[in-house]
């Protein structure tokens, strides 16, 4: 037996109600019809949606361009010079992948990855190789991380992404060191960061296939029907807590990004200095 | 939709600032030094897969927090025209749960000189561990002012030292190194030394008193005084130190009778 009460709705640490009619078809927010009691249920997506489903990106194009229109000290100027090179990966009609050096006068905009390296092999751009790369660099020899950067980014519409492996030549004969001061403009000055929150490495990707989590049914007559699932918008467990998150590289990427889409194990979030979003629909402010 | 509360880290205050650290701008003096003190206790205490990173993947964030606070600095440490910003940077010591701070070695691939000139012994940069600061309270410090010298002496505001770049390489606090008055340095209850394990007990320490606390009624013999622990190198002329702990002691431990020794802290 299940009571519909306040408490029950703000309980938060244990489960959530989501009206039954939004799985899937529509992620739009909305108000749920006239009726007082599912008027205070919260909308959202009780069973996310699929991996590679378009919906996923579908999400975060809206949240972006939410922040973009209405959040008016998220984006900054985009006044820096850009970062020394990023990847042009084309579009998702004609995609490609080349190593672009930028010019002085160039204000494109880009998305940066932040991602955890994990252990060799990896992939980067060395004294010995970046011409080669300069031409064209296949996207099934990228490791599985950088493949999903790489569709995410078309995805959302940009056509530049900056990897720091790829973007700065390492190695003895690189300019790791001189970059390196940079980084925090980088970060600073992209479109969104993008962090593989659920990677471990270059080579197991953050596009990951998840549990759904379980949810039942509660219909009523005369009322709309609703779903009761537990509670996962969990942001500490899940990006705060996470490897990722704890490695010192991660501190000045997180402080400095204006927007970054977290891509965790569970679900993925958003951040702005707006406040959280979740892939489940949920928001939380600071 | 319903919101939620977030975190209550202090980092939450300045995460997800768009302009950081702009924020801090409208702080007070103290609260800039919290907001500082509070952003390097927590980048010690996060993971290296290469150590020798420590110097370098906080440089974005430091670079930005300098020009925008419109001071000096580099190597976790800060300096504007007052006295107390950079003696409380200074004044970092080993957190309470680590028992030592590892020095980091600076070493090139396969033999190659490293490109980045290690920090000095006086940033916390240097070590494998997490820090903190020595409790000090604010408004009731009499800051030393001939004891030490700052390593940006002509330096204008907004300047940054960084190890990959070659100004920013040894750069050295000149000091005034006085003597204990104690045998045994390790029993003084407030001292914290860096590496507990690695330091001699014959080697010459030394303090450099960078501060004391202010109480008109006391003499100068039981108030607290603020010190860096050196230990000497090297033979004079031109002494020079490494520092190896921090700490706060009474007066009378410290020798002031004789008028010091001058040297360098690399």
């Amino acid at each position: 037996m299940f009571s519909l009460y306040p408490s029950l709705i703000h309980n938060y640490s244990s489960s959530s109600i989501f009206p039954a009619d939004s799985y899937g078809s529509d992620v739009a927010e909305r108000e749920f019809g006239a009726d007082p009691i599912t008027q205070r249920i919260q909308i959202g997506l009780f069973h996310l949606p699929k991996e590679d489903s378009k919906i996923r990106f579908e999400i975060l194009k809206r949240w972006l361009r939410d922040c973009d229109n209405n959040h008016a000290t998220c984006k900054g100027p985009n006044k820096s010079r850009r970062p020394t090179r990023l990847l042009d990966v084309g579009t998702e009609g004609r995609p490609y992948i080349r190593l672009y050096e930028t010019q002085p006068k160039d204000t494109m905009e880009y998305l940066a990855l932040s991602h955890p390296w994990g252990s060799p092999p990896h992939f980067c751009t060395y004294p010995t190789n970046i011409d080669e790369h300069k031409q064209q660099i296949n996207f099934h020899s990228l490791p599985l991380t950088f493949q999903h950067a790489v569709t995410v980014t078309r995805s959302l519409g940009v056509r530049y992404l900056w990897i720091d492996s790829i973007c700065i030549i390492q190695g003895p004969d690189g300019d790791f060191i001189h970059e390196a001061k940079h980084m925090g403009d980088v970060f600073n000055q992209a479109y969104c960061v993008l962090a593989g929150t659920s990677a471990t490495g270059q080579r197991d990707g953050f596009l990951k296939r998840r549990k759904q989590r379980r949810a039942i049914l509660v219909k009523q007559k005369g009322r709309a029907p609703f779903y009761i699932c537990r509670f996962m918008d969990d942001f500490g467990r899940d990006v705060l807590n996470s490897d990722l998150n704890r490695r010192g590289w991660v501190l000045q990427e997180r402080v400095l990004a204006r927007r970054t889409i977290y891509f965790a194990s569970q679900q993925i979030y958003w951040e702005c200095g707006q406040g959280v979003r979740c892939e489940t629909l949920t928001k939380m402010k600071k | 939709m319903i919101l939620t509360d977030l975190l209550q880290s202090k980092l939450a205050s300045f995460l997800g600032d768009p302009s950081f650290p702009t924020v801090a701008l409208k702080y007070s003096q103290g609260a800039k030094i919290h907001f500082y003190q509070d952003l390097y206790k927590q980048y010690s205490r996060m993971v290296f897969s290469h150590q020798q990173d420590r110097p370098i993947a906080i440089a974005g964030l430091e670079s930005r927090l300098i020009q925008t606070l419109q001071v000096r600095g580099g190597f976790g440490v800060l300096e504007d025209q007052g006295h107390g910003l950079l003696r409380r940077s200074l004044l970092w010591k080993r957190a309470s749960d680590v028992s030592a701070l590892e020095r980091i070695a600076f070493v090139g691939v396969g033999g190659v000189k490293s490109a980045i000139s290690p920090p000095p012994t006086w940033s916390w940069t240097g070590y494998q561990g997490a820090i903190e600061y020595l409790d000090i309270p604010f408004g009731r410090i009499d800051w030393e002012k001939g004891d030490i010298c700052s390593p940006w002496p002509s330096g204008a505001r907004g300047t940054w030292s960084y190890g990959g770049d070659v100004h920013g390489r040894g750069l050295e606090l000149r000091v005034i190194a006085r003597d204990f008055k104690v045998c045994h340095v390790d029993a003084i209850k407030g001292i914290v030394f860096d590496d507990p394990r690695t330091w001699e007990l014959g080697s010459e320490l030394k303090c450099v008193v960078l501060g004391s606390l202010k109480a008109p009624a006391e003499s100068y013999l039981t108030r607290p005084h603020y010190v860096l622990v050196v230990a000497a190198e090297g033979i004079r002329p031109g002494q020079v130190y490494g520092r190896v702990g921090v700490g706060s002691l009474p007066g009378h431990l410290i020798d002031f009778d004789q008028p010091g020794t001058p040297g360098k802290v690399h």
